[in-house]
């Protein structure tokens, strides 16, 4: 269950970097006044919860929660970049 | 993320793309079928039909085996091995070790495999490898087992081979870090406005940085297997046993107790069993009686990885008596940083100690490994397409193992399944693969590269969406049997399958350049 809620923590925090990185904003012509949004509060929200497992000694739930964010982390660049591109295209 | 200067960084993209060009093709052949090993055990029970997993080691034993040890020669009674066959057998494995001419030592038994009913339905006689590798309905698991481990190059020059693509996968890790100024600040961004280079650059990186982590992590405790294999422990054996390997497995394992001409009658092996249930508070999957029949018997009976844990454990118990001795740890004959590291390492290559989520979490990564390999060799030949027309060939080698590889395991499936009910799937499902193989070899010359990842894409689908229908169609449980049984994976894997084939079919729907006939060399680049 911890791990879990360690996964989700970690990609909400990867899902709010990924919609406000300016860098991707630009190269979607995205409006770029959301900039000013804490980001290394994300940052450190997105790292925290695998700094709290390897501190409880959970290690098994750490490399689960590493690979989750790993793969998860890259479906939703995946995602973000197919939604644009479908969105530019309708445009 | 580093600023090397100019001239070590362009050395830095060679070693990277170089390192990627020369093993990247073998490399992603290793990849795609590592990540189809991670649910080797899922998808050996899915093609054999077996939807029981319960343990023959739930039923009572003792007088299983007290029964076939009396009409087992003395010379095999040495030691004991009992575990549970894919069809849910129980298999009772009664060896002795026997040291050849040249001072190493065998192992050589006889193996009975019994049903439910306790009748004898199959009895082998030979070396492990003679009475275990023999498994027909294990025979599609098999291919792409060995592919992941050695490529079917014989041992150890395979292990060899694996052990160096590891190493290289790590170098382009590190190199891969090196090159990319701003690593983590493009972990997000995917440019499609500019040309397909830039963009192929961006989607390898992008992937590349998210599995980065798990890159350094499955390349070296995969070198790490193959070498240990091919090289460490007849290393070791050398170097610090002075090629005697009896005291090398002694040192390794745990030395067994000194043998005994004392017989006893030992304690009940159902009761062992009992206390080891209550001990790790799971099944046990198997167990191994050292010394069989004697007053020194020593019994070890293994468990499946719980959950919180790392690796499986192994409780010890005193054949004569019965009584609990302690858990047997993986290396040596004490616990040990070393023998945890050992256990770690495995846990970490294979992704087994979670469960279905570890597992299907590793099987992401394998995807994104692959994805990796692949685009990062077709940026490489994408970048030299204009000034270096003699690398077409790589472009269309690139693509035939792409699409071909999976193409070939499963026509080895397709061979698999129509052959099951002869009991001939050993030879076959080798030969299927190689006749896929072998026919996709054939129509490389006959296609431009597109219509080639056209055609396999659609061979691969079509094999894919057949899988489960010749299960079905050659005697396979149903989805009431499985679900009867409690089976969700079976079902789970029919679908999977079925999904994959859609996925992979879904781009040429509707597409032009599929229906119209190709009479001239078509341009555009690979498919994805």
């Amino acid at each position: 269950m911890i791990v879990l809620v360690t996964i989700a923590v970690s990609l909400s925090a990867i899902a709010f970097l990924g919609w406000v990185d300016p860098k991707r904003r630009r190269v979607d012509s995205a409006d770029l006044s959301g900039q000013s949004i804490p980001k290394r509060v994300a940052i450190v929200v997105s790292c925290l919860p695998g700094v709290v497992l390897v501190a409880l000694g959970e290690w098994p739930e750490f490399f689960l929660w590493t690979g989750s964010v790993s793969v998860a982390g890259w479906a939703f660049v995946v995602w973000l970049n197919a939604i644009e591109q479908s969105s530019q295209r309708e445009n | 993320m580093f600023a090397l200067p100019k001239v070590e960084n362009k050395r830095m993209i060679a070693v990277h793309g170089w390192s990627g060009i020369v093993l990247g093709l073998i490399l992603y052949v290793v990849i795609l079928t590592g990540m189809l090993a991670v649910f080797a055990e899922e998808i050996g029970d899915w093609s054999s039909g077996k939807v029981d997993h319960s343990s023959a080691l739930s039923n009572p034993v003792d007088s299983i085996v007290t029964d076939l040890a009396a009409q087992t020669s003395d010379e095999y009674k040495d030691e004991v091995g009992l575990s549970t066959t894919s069809a849910g057998n129980l298999s009772v494995f009664f060896h002795g070790h026997f040291t050849e001419d040249g001072g190493s030592i065998t192992e050589r038994g006889v193996r009975y495999e019994v049903d439910g009913e306790g009748e004898i339905v199959k009895q082998i006689e030979g070396s492990p490898q003679e009475v275990f590798g023999e498994d027909a309905t294990r025979a599609l698991e098999d291919l792409f087992v060995d592919l992941h481990i050695r490529l079917h190059i014989p041992s150890p020059w395979g292990e060899i081979v694996t052990g160096i693509l590891g190493l290289a996968m790590m170098v382009a890790a590190v190199t891969g870090i090196l090159i990319h100024r701003h690593l983590f600040r493009d972990i997000f961004t995917i440019r499609r406005k500019t040309n397909e280079i830039v963009a192929e650059r961006d989607r390898h990186s992008v992937a590349g940085t998210w599995s980065l982590p798990f890159t350094f992590i499955l390349a070296f405790t995969g070198s790490f297997f193959s070498f240990t294999i091919a090289f460490g422990l007849p290393a070791m054996a050398m170097v610090a046993f002075q090629g005697d390997q009896e005291a090398m497995i002694e040192a390794v394992v745990g030395a067994p107790p000194e043998a005994s001409d004392t017989k006893a009658t030992g304690a009940n092996l159902d009761s062992i069993l009992q206390a080891s249930r209550e001990v790790a508070g799971s099944e046990p999957l198997f167990m191994n009686i050292i010394h069989y029949g004697s007053d020194v018997a020593q019994v070890n009976v293994g468990h499946a990885v719980e959950d919180g844990d790392f690796f499986r454990r192994t409780f010890g118990f005193d054949g004569a008596t019965g009584e609990f001795t302690g858990e047997k740890p993986l290396v040596g004959s004490e616990p040990s940083a070393g023998a945890n590291l050992v256990g770690i390492i495995g846990a970490l290559h294979f992704g087994n100690f979670a469960g279905i989520l570890s597992r299907a979490i590793w099987f992401g990564l394998g995807f994104a490994s692959c994805y990796v390999t692949l685009t990062g060799i077709r940026m490489w030949l994408r970048r030299r397409r204009e000034e270096q027309t003699q690398l077409r060939w790589l472009e269309k080698l690139t693509t035939t193992i792409a699409w071909g590889t999976p193409l070939s395991i499963a026509v080895g499936g397709v061979a698999f399944f129509l052959t099951l009910p002869l009991g001939l799937t050993v030879e076959w499902t080798m030969y299927g693969f190689l006749i896929g193989a072998g026919v996709i070899l054939a129509f490389v010359p006959l296609l431009t590269e597109q219509r080639l990842a056209d055609v396999l894409r659609a061979a691969l689908a079509l094999c894919l969406i057949g899988l489960p229908a010749l299960r079905l169609a050659f005697g396979g449980p149903g989805w009431p049997d499985a679900f009867a049984a409690g089976d969700a994976m079976l079902i789970a894997i029919d679908i999977a399958v079925v999904v994959s084939a859609l996925v992979i079919a879904y781009p040429l729907y509707g597409s032009r350049r599929f229906s119209i006939p190709h009479n001239k060399a078509v341009v555009a680049g690979p498919a994805e």
